[in-house]
Parts: C-alpha cells; sequence; structure tokens
C-alpha cells in the first residue's frame, strides 16, 4: 500500500517534471489511499465510521369516496387529495470504537387538501390535530426515532430509542412491527451485559410512538402520552441443558390530558402497575424442547382496576416441541386472566406494552376473533404436527387450536363465553422454482349456554371457513408467475347487533420478468358490512395494477394504481384495521 | 506539463488537506458497513457475527410466517452444504416477534437445517440492517468485513444471482479457486 505519506513524499520530490505515466502512477497510489466508500475521514470521534442512508419515499394520490351534498355533480373529486411520506434512515458504524448510531426522520405532507366555499376555505382533510404543532398546516417533519449503542467490556449501553422485549412477550414487547405500521419505542437508556452465562438487560424510559406512518393514512396526527417503562431481567445459559430466566417490569402511564406534558413527570408518579415474571427453556428434556413461562400484573392504578379492586393478573404459557422419527409435534398452551388490562392506556394510541402470544392462524384475524387475541380471560392451547415427507422439499402438516374464552367485554360481540375449536391443514412444497404454500381451516365459535346471561335463548355460534395459498413457477427462460390466494367466509349466527354473514377473498398474480421486474394484478371481493371502503369497480370488487422495478439490488420503485379494500390485519398479536385505498401510489426506496 | 498542472495542484491541495485532517489515516481506516452484534441461537448458544471474522458471511432475515423465506431457505441450506468447508457461513436471522420464538425450532428441525439460526427477539439487529423491515433480508459480508450486496424479498430463481455473488466473494483473496456446483 502506498500511503498518503509516501504520495507527499513523491509530490515533494519531484512536482512538475512528473510525465503522464507518473500522474497515473500518482492518481492510482493516491486513490488507493483514500478511505473506503461511505467511509467519514479527518479528525474526531466520527472519524473512521462508515455511514450509510436509506431514503423510502412514499407519493399518493388518494381518490376519495367522500361527498358533499349539493357538489356531487360539479365536484366529484372535492374531496381526493394528495399524499407525500418520506422516511430518512442514516446509520453511522464504527467498528473499532465499537460504537453505532442511527437516525430515522420522518416528513410528510397533504396537497389538494383544501377547497373554497362561499369565499371560505376547508380543509378537507386535516393532517394534524393541535395538540402536534408544525410551523406548516399540511408538513410535519419529525425526528422520530435516534439511537446510539456503545459495546462495553461485558455488553452495550444504548441511548436514545430502544426495544425491549422480555420472555415471550408477555410482560414486555416494545420491538417495531412494520407489518402493521406500529413503531413505539422507548426513549431512554438500556444496558445488556453478558458474564458469562448470565445475561443482564436493564432499561428504562419514556415511550416514544412513531407519529408519521408509512404506509397507512396521515389524517389527524396527535401528540402521544409518554408512559414511563422500566424493567430488568436476567437470563441464566448452561444450567445443565436449560436456560432459567426472571424479569420485573414497572409501568406509570399518563392519561390523555396530560398529553403536552413533560414526559420526565413520569419519574415523580406512583408506579400504575408491575409485572414480575419467570421463565425456564428446558433443551431436550425427555426428548422434547420444553419452554414454561408465567407472570403476576399487579394494577395499583384505579383506572386498571375493576369496580375500585385492584385485581391481580396471570399469564402463564408453555411450548413443547418433539421430534419422534419424521415428526415434528409443536404444543403451545396458555392461561390469561386480567393482563391485558396493561394495555388500557396505550391501546388507544393503537399500540400495546405487552402481547401475549395468542395462538391463533393470524392471517384469518377477523373482526370477531381479534377479541379474542386481546381476550382478558382465556384458557388454551395448540397442537401442530408436520410430516415432512421429504425434509425441506415437501411437508404436510396438521393442527388443532381450542380455546375457553370468558371474557365478554371490550370487541367481544358475544354475551355468554365461547368455545373456540380451529382446526388446520396444509402443505409447503419447495423444490427447483416451485413453490406451494397451502393451508385451510375450519373454525367454530361455539356459543356456551348461561342462563343468567342469555335468558336461556341459545345464542348459537358463528364460525370461519378459510383458505390461502401461493403458487410460483417458473414458465420459460426468466419468465416466472406466482398466484397468491385467501379467502374466508364468515358466518356471525346469532348476534345481538344483527351483523351480517359475508365472504372475502383476496387474491393477486405476478408475473415476474426476470429478477428485476414485476407486475402484479391485485383483486379484493368482500361482502362484509363491517368495513370502511367501497370497491371501484363494484361496491364490493377492488382492481389494481402494479409493476415494480429494482434497477439494483439497494434500489426499488413501484407503482400501482386501483384500489384495494380495508381490513382489519395481525401482526405479532397487535391488531389493526387497515383503511383501503383508491388511487395511485408511486413508492420509492434506495439506500446510499 | 501545463495540461497536467490542475491534476498536480489539485492532488497537492486535496492531499495536503487530507494529511492535515488526519495524517495516518491511510493506514488506519479499515472499512467495516457490517455492525457487529451478538444474539443466542435457538440452543441458547451466543453467536457473534464476529466470531465469524475473514469468513464469506450471508446474514439472512427471515419469519415463521414468511412465505417467500420458507422458499429460499432450502436453497440457503443447499448452499452452506457445499461452500462451507470453502469458508462460507450462513447466519440465519429469526426475525419472529418473541411470542412465536417456540415456532422457530420445530421449522428448523423438520426441514433439516444445519446452519446457525440465531433468535432476534427485539428485532434490534432487524432495524440496524433492514429497517423497512422486509422480508427476507439478505445481507452478503465479504472476507473483510465489508457489506458487499444486500437485497430485500426472494423470487424464485434469485438463489443464481446470490450464489454466483457468494463465490465471487469466496475468491477474492484465495489462491485457490471455489468449486462451482451446478
Amino acid at each position: 500500500m502506498f500511503g498518503l505519506s509516501g504520495v507527499m513524499a513523491f509530490l515533494a520530490l519531484s512536482p512538475v517534471q512528473a510525465q503522464d505515466d507518473e500522474i497515473d502512477f500518482l492518481l492510482e497510489a493516491f486513490q488507493e489511499s483514500m478511505p473506503p466508500p461511505n467511509t467519514l475521514f479527518g479528525m474526531g470521534v466520527v472519524s473512521g465510521a462508515t455511514e450509510s442512508t436509506r431514503w423510502e419515499s412514499r407519493s399518493r394520490y388518494r381518490i376519495s369516496d367522500r361527498i358533499e351534498p349539493g357538489f356531487e355533480a360539479s365536484h366529484p373529486n372535492l374531496h381526493d387529495y394528495t399524499e407525500f411520506v418520506n422516511r430518512v434512515y442514516y446509520k453511522l458504524n464504527h467498528a473499532e470504537s465499537g460504537w453505532n448510531s442511527s437516525v430515522q426522520l420522518d416528513q410528510v405532507s397533504l396537497g389538494l387538501n383544501r377547497y373554497i366555499l362561499d369565499e371560505k376555505m376547508y380543509n378537507s382533510i386535516d393532517l394534524l390535530e393541535p395538540s402536534l404543532f408544525s410551523p406548516a398546516q399540511n408538513t410535519l417533519l419529525r425526528l422520530e426515532k435516534v439511537n446510539l449503542t456503545k459495546d462495553t467490556l461485558n455488553g452495550k449501553v444504548e441511548i436514545g430509542d430502544i426495544g425491549a422485549v422480555f420472555g415471550r412477550g408477555i410482560a414486555l414487547n416494545m420491538r417495531s412491527n412494520k407489518i402493521v405500521d406500529i413503531d413505539t419505542s422507548v426513549r431512554g437508556v438500556k444496558y445488556s451485559g453478558s458474564f458469562d452465562n448470565l445475561d443482564i438487560t436493564m432499561m428504562s424510559g419514556l415511550t416514544n410512538r412513531q407519529q408519521i406512518s408509512r404506509d397507512n393514512p396521515n389524517i389527524g396526527l396527535y401528540q402521544d402520552v409518554p408512559h414511563l417503562l422500566s424493567g430488568a431481567q436476567m437470563m441464566l445459559y448452561g444450567v445443565g441443558s436449560s436456560t432459567i430466566g426472571v424479569h420485573g417490569v414497572a409501568a406509570t402511564f399518563g392519561d390523555t390530558s396530560q398529553r403536552n406534558e413533560m414526559g420526565l413527570l413520569r419519574y415523580e408518579e406512583p408506579v400504575d402497575a408491575t409485572i414480575v415474571g419467570a421463565d425456564i427453556e428446558l433443551y431436550g428434556f425427555a426428548g422434547i424442547d420444553w419452554y414454561l413461562e408465567g407472570n403476576v400484573f399487579q394494577y395499583q392504578d384505579d383506572a386498571l382496576s375493576e369496580g375500585g379492586e385492584h385485581p391481580t393478573g396471570y399469564t402463564g404459557y408453555v411450548s413443547a416441541s418433539a421430534y419422534p422419527g419424521a415428526l415434528v409435534i409443536l404444543f403451545e398452551g396458555k392461561v390469561s386472566k386480567d393482563s391485558e388490562r396493561i394495555n388500557l392506556y396505550t391501546s388507544i394510541d393503537n399500540w400495546e406494552v405487552a402481547t401475549p402470544p395468542s395462538l391463533e392462524y393470524e392471517r384469518m384475524i377477523t373482526e370477531d376473533s381479534s377479541a379474542t387475541v386481546n381476550s382478558n380471560d382465556v384458557l388454551g392451547g395448540r397442537i401442530r404436527v408436520d410430516y415432512p415427507i421429504k425434509p425441506a422439499v415437501l411437508t404436510p402438516y396438521t393442527s388443532v387450536s381450542m380455546f375457553y374464552d370468558q371474557d365478554l367485554e371490550g370487541l367481544h360481540f358475544n354475551i355468554v363465553p365461547e368455545r373456540i375449536i380451529h382446526p388446520m391443514m396444509g402443505v409447503q412444497y419447495t423444490e427447483n422454482s416451485k413453490v406451494l404454500l397451502l393451508n385451510v381451516g375450519y373454525r367454530v365459535d361455539d356459543r356456551v349456554s348461561d342462563n343468567a346471561l342469555d335468558n336461556g335463548v341459545d345464542q348459537g355460534q358463528d364460525s370461519l371457513i378459510h383458505l390461502d395459498g401461493e403458487l410460483s413457477f417458473p414458465l420459460f427462460g426468466h419468465e416466472a408467475l406466482e398466484l397468491n390466494t385467501s379467502m374466508w367466509r364468515f358466518s356471525w349466527g346469532n348476534n345481538p347487533v344483527d351483523h351480517e354473514d359475508f365472504m372475502t377473498m383476496q387474491n393477486a398474480v405476478v408475473w415476474r420478468h426476470g429478477e428485476d421486474i414485476d407486475f402484479i394484478v391485485y383483486q379484493d371481493y368482500t361482502t362484509n358490512t363491517q368495513l370502511q371502503s367501497v370497491g371501484n369497480i363494484t361496491d364490493e370488487i377492488y382492481l389494481a395494477g402494479e409493476v415494480k422495478v429494482r434497477p439494483s439490488p439497494e434500489t426499488s420503485l413501484r407503482v400501482l394504481a386501483g384500489a384495494y379494500k380495508a381490513g382489519i390485519r395481525c401482526s405479532g398479536g397487535q391488531c389493526r384495521t387497515l383503511p383501503g385505498f383508491n388511487g395511485v401510489e408511486v413508492a420509492y426506496s434506495s439506500s446510499f | 506539463m501545463f495540461a497536467n498542472l490542475n491534476k498536480i495542484v489539485a492532488m497537492l491541495g486535496l492531499g495536503l488537506g487530507l494529511s492535515l485532517m488526519n495524517p495516518v489515516m491511510a493506514e488506519e481506516a479499515t472499512a467495516n458497513n457490517a455492525p457487529n452484534f451478538t444474539l443466542r441461537d435457538i440452543n441458547g448458544q451466543q453467536v457473534s457475527l464476529s466470531d465469524h471474522q475473514g469468513k464469506v458471511i450471508l446474514v439472512n432475515f427471515w419469519a415463521t410466517w414468511c412465505g417467500p423465506c420458507q422458499a429460499e431457505m432450502p436453497h440457503l441450506q443447499t448452499m452452506y452444504s457445499e461452500l462451507k468447508d470453502q469458508g462460507f457461513v450462513v447466519l440465519s436471522i429469526s426475525a419472529d416477534n418473541a411470542r412465536d420464538a417456540s415456532k422457530v425450532k420445530p421449522l428448523v428441525k423438520r426441514n433439516r437445517y444445519t446452519f446457525p439460526v440465531l433468535l432476534d427477539k427485539d428485532s434490534s439487529v432487524l432495524n440496524q440492517y433492514n429497517p423497512e423491515s422486509v422480508l427476507p433480508y439478505n445481507v452478503l459480508i465479504g472476507k473483510d468485513g465489508n457489506v458487499i450486496w444486500q437485497k430485500a424479498s426472494y423470487a424464485p430463481g434469485e438463489e443464481v444471482e446470490l450464489r454466483a455473488k457468494i463465490v465471487e466473494a469466496l475468491a477474492v483473496g484465495s489462491t485457490a479457486t471455489p468449486v462451482e456446483k451446478k
């Protein structure tokens, strides 16, 4: 390596007489002495750090089905508007010094959302509510996340926006969930350290909900209430063939009247809820991998209590996986009582502090079954058996879930407890470039008669039959076809609000032209009257087309035109009712 | 001579500026775009990226609920089996929520995967490498610790390009040419 000092010495000896080949040699040598791409140079702490940037951009034209009485004919698109969302991640990594940092900067702007009526200007869509300040009425720029991580002798310290998960997420599950556009971090400090076989995690901070949605409509954004979360977890590994852990969490919640108060005031307030738990993981004990966890919830806050009493909640969870012969068997069971109360303050802001395993098939969560996911009184289990006929190539499976849900409050539509049974079967086939994934199931929520609650009137049952699958195979040359489908039919049975049974389908056909271009047609169909969206072909049929282009592995461009339906979507135990879309969207992502 | 004067002046100026800022920068700078991480695997063992320094590493983010991930992973197993003796390692990171962690090992068992499978329960590593959280997501790290290729999503057939990148990375700094198997 011809170092920089060498270049300088060479230049000093013969600065003017250099011939072309010498110049080229010097340039080459100089190039070699340059820092590698994306590496910062100079003096100071960032010298030698590598940087990376990712930019995600969404531009949408949203066609609104909202009408203004008297103006339907003359101004049919009065409430259409545009939405521009930009998200930039910037990261610095200094491997030698053992630190890295990241920031996430979000920006959203609305356009075409104003109109003049009788010489007065109106906003058809408001981006912001008064609690969230921005100098521009239709633009919000926000430093959403900041993180600095520094390696220490036995672990690392994080300052800024951090995630924290204890056990199976029953006591604390603070992590980003991009699938449903939820990213609530804890803005504070976290230490994670390893001392031989002992891992210790300690954290404390105020919750920081991501305000700007990348994929969902940004309407009426408001300042959320910061809550205080503190916790610690200790995990002891290698105790024989097991791992033992204990954890504890303390929470102090703010209420809506404290939106614009300084969050640090929470440290002055009494603790509203505490959770303590323990878990043990046994590897290969009696030929079975075990995991057992128990948590106790204590509520000190009146709002989290019932009728002035401060109840004690609990959640127990067990999983056991065995591998007899070619079979793979997984059993999961849980019992949960009054543990969902911990999410009372935060669920109004669309996120949750803790999300215990629901054991549900989340792709097929309906308005009815989402209540079971968040039930305050449920007992149940699921067993799944896989039989790999040819491992990693062909594996059929069957599973059955059973729950007894006694919670009748919140989103529950039933007035008596329900006994739920949900058998499923499916197959996974992947060979060469052919893929088939198929799942079918039938779920029955049988309402258990209780004279005190139903006055002797049989409440019947609701039922769900569902199928989802993915099939992809090569056609010719570099062309390939992929078919995706999911469909379900839900019957409400007897219900006090006379909900109508419905049928829903979501289909997609993808034509892959080589590795870098996809042509996609989406088609949705639903007769679900609970949804707040209308199709663009008929009221029930939605159609959209999309082109995806990947000019390089780091860059993608996507253009979508058409409509897709609204619907409930669940991921990681968090459910969100996502609105439908009708219009045009251009999405761009790139790393550099 | 005058035609080259601009080059000379530019080099002098830039060189002087750089040397004033950090005279030993050129000798000390070692690019490492791949942030180190430490996670526990499905058997409770601690695994760090830095444990595999000097190897070609494929960091593969996936989840049990992700269909394209399931389609891609058998190909990763094939590549791992064929190329691990040449210094190739797969660090497969499950991006499953902690509440789904019990599903990970049974999936690995039924597919007979032998590469290390790590659990990223609080998404800290996922956020670091793949803030958009698109799955699957592959990051190929060269022997020098630099990220040399990364890509989101998977479609059947794309494993061919990935394999070519891995073979190319293995060839860097090697006296022997990696064996190309079809």
